[in-house]
């Protein structure tokens, strides 16, 4: 079984306007591909007017790589510092992910959904888990990566309290769009696409190592965060860093009872990407899938249709299988409990 | 004065007898194997009050800190078990533990106010008491038995008519 976890359908403006609704659809939001850091490629790897469009995900995803189930996520606008553009783009988002992607039985049921929340709004987050929730078709919520606040601080609280609760893990993806925009690095903005490319994820550690020591997986003993971006090997030298440092400054928070790494099992999970020193079969020995315990704690996503896109099949080859399983499949239904039902309602593909 | 009677990692227990369920006939029977305990002499009481410590060179490099906390007194051996730093130089303090508000915020409260010493290398926090790290580890630092013994003196009384006893204390480290 080949589950994918990462699948960004772009929403673009002729379909996003006319969701959001007055007065936001008469000005203008951030391009969803962002204005600067412009990808090798236009930014996707299928014809740009294809992006959106369901039948033409299904015939590769389904048709060509074989995945059977895929888990959608649109990136939205970036940082949206209004928070009822925030909450109307979230809306507007979910309804389109469950009208056009979700309620179209000729795809058999293998899409599967994520509930964006509009994070700068956590009063219109938990509405929109509110929504969704008791749609068996949305298995996850997603969040972006680039935040005003890093995702350990207890703003967030009361969302991963609800979202544990539903057995829905968050999923964090950087927008392409550019929002109101931090600079992609702590020593200041990048130049080009491969610095943003290259540095922007590291933004994802940030959050990892917020979430442990602001002791939230302490109070919800039930989350799991998926980093989209991020990759297993870097989210395991900011653990091992976070490691040698947690002792000393242990004082500060004594709200962390296990040693940091312990919590990587329990609650972190991470896309696979072709960063990952794991990800190439070809080069790395399986010995070394155990320094990051990519076994347990990554998911494969293809984050198709953009340029980077992996495909299964060139990618793990070379792994041993039962490890591949669990990064294939296996890994993916454990972090998402609602994809066991899924599945069983699926159909056949017409 | 009361004698301060500790439990120890130092305090090994003498290695137990030959089993008598299988005696071994070529095997002499060991006899226990216990050095005879050293005292050393750390100091009259009047040296390390409440919330003093003394470091002190029992014998070769052994080095290790005496504190008296509250009145009675611990034992740590200066070294840690980390990266070999002078633990017992290090700061002497409390440590802090989480608490829950209503609405689900951590909060920070002090405790164990002076029963804590943090190696001055990388502030590893190490209970005096018992030699334990204060964060879950398998690591600890040696800890050894203190004990104070009142000593009557009989002083020399040059100017009064009469003699007057002084009560004094000394502090001793039983070494093994």
């Amino acid at each position: 079984m080949l589950i994918d976890t990462s699948v960004h359908p772009i929403l673009a403006d002729q379909e996003l306007f006319p969701l959001i609704g007055k007065p936001w659809s008469d000005g203008r939001l951030p391009d969803p591909m962002g204005l600067r850091h412009v990808p090798p490629d236009p930014g996707v790897i299928i014809d740009p007017g294809l992006t959106a469009d369901p039948a033409e995900f299904a015939r590769v995803l389904f048709g060509e790589r074989g995945v059977d189930v895929a888990v959608i996520s649109p990136l939205t606008r970036g940082l949206e510092p209004n928070p009822q553009v925030a909450a109307a783009v979230a809306r507007a988002t979910n309804t389109w992910v469950a009208d056009r992607w979700l309620s179209q039985i000729q795809y058999g049921g293998r899409f599967a959904g994520s509930i964006r929340l509009p994070v700068t709004n956590v009063a219109a987050s938990l509405a929109e888990i509110r929504t969704w929730a008791d749609d068996p078709r949305f298995v996850q919520v997603a969040v972006p990566m680039r935040t005003f606040v890093p995702y350990g601080d207890d703003t967030y609280l009361p969302i991963w309290e609800v979202v544990a609760d539903l057995g829905l893990p968050v999923a964090i993806y950087d927008d392409y769009a550019t929002g109101v925009a931090h600079p992609e690095s702590p020593v200041g903005a990048v130049r080009y696409f491969a610095e943003k490319f290259a540095a922007t994820p590291f933004s994802d550690i940030v959050h990892m190592a917020t979430l442990i020591t602001c002791g939230i997986f302490d109070r919800v003993p039930g989350l799991k965060v998926i980093f989209g971006d991020a990759s297993v090997d870097l989210g395991r030298v900011m653990l091992w860093r976070l490691e040698k440092d947690w002792r000393s400054g242990r004082v500060e928070i004594p709200w962390v009872e296990r040693i940091p790494s312990q919590y990587a099992q329990p609650h972190l999970r991470f896309v696979s990407h072709p960063e990952d020193g794991v990800a190439d079969g070809a080069t790395v020995s399986p010995d070394l899938l155990g320094i990051s315990d990519a076994e347990h704690l990554v998911l494969f996503g293809s984050h198709f249709p953009y340029w980077d896109a992996m495909d299964a099949k060139t990618v793990y080859d070379q792994w041993p299988g039962p490890i591949q399983d669990r990064v294939l499949s296996g890994n993916a239904l454990e972090a998402m409990p609602r994809l066991a039902s899924f599945l069983k309602s699926q159909t056949n593909p017409q | 004065m009361t004698d301060q009677q500790l439990t120890s990692s130092a305090d090994r227990p003498a290695s137990a007898a030959p089993s008598e369920a299988q005696p071994r006939p070529a095997a002499k029977p060991r006899p226990p194997r216990q050095r005879p305990a050293r005292r050393f002499e750390v100091g009259p009481v009047s040296e390390i009050p409440p919330g003093a410590r003394k470091i002190v060179n029992p014998r070769g490099n052994l080095s290790i800190g005496i504190f008296n906390i509250n009145g009675s007194f611990y034992a740590l051996k200066n070294t840690c078990p980390h990266m070999g730093g002078p633990l017992c130089a290090g700061l002497q303090t409390g440590t802090t533990r989480a608490t829950t508000t209503p609405d689900g915020r951590f909060e920070t409260e002090w405790i164990r106010d002076n029963e804590i010493i943090a190696c001055p290398w990388h502030h590893w926090e190490f209970d005096i008491l018992t030699g334990k790290t204060v964060f879950p580890s398998r690591q600890r630092v040696a800890t050894y038995e203190v004990t104070v013994e009142d000593i009557a003196r009989m002083a020399d009384a040059r100017v009064e008519t009469y003699p007057v006893v002084v009560e004094s204390a000394m502090v001793y480290l039983e070494l093994r």
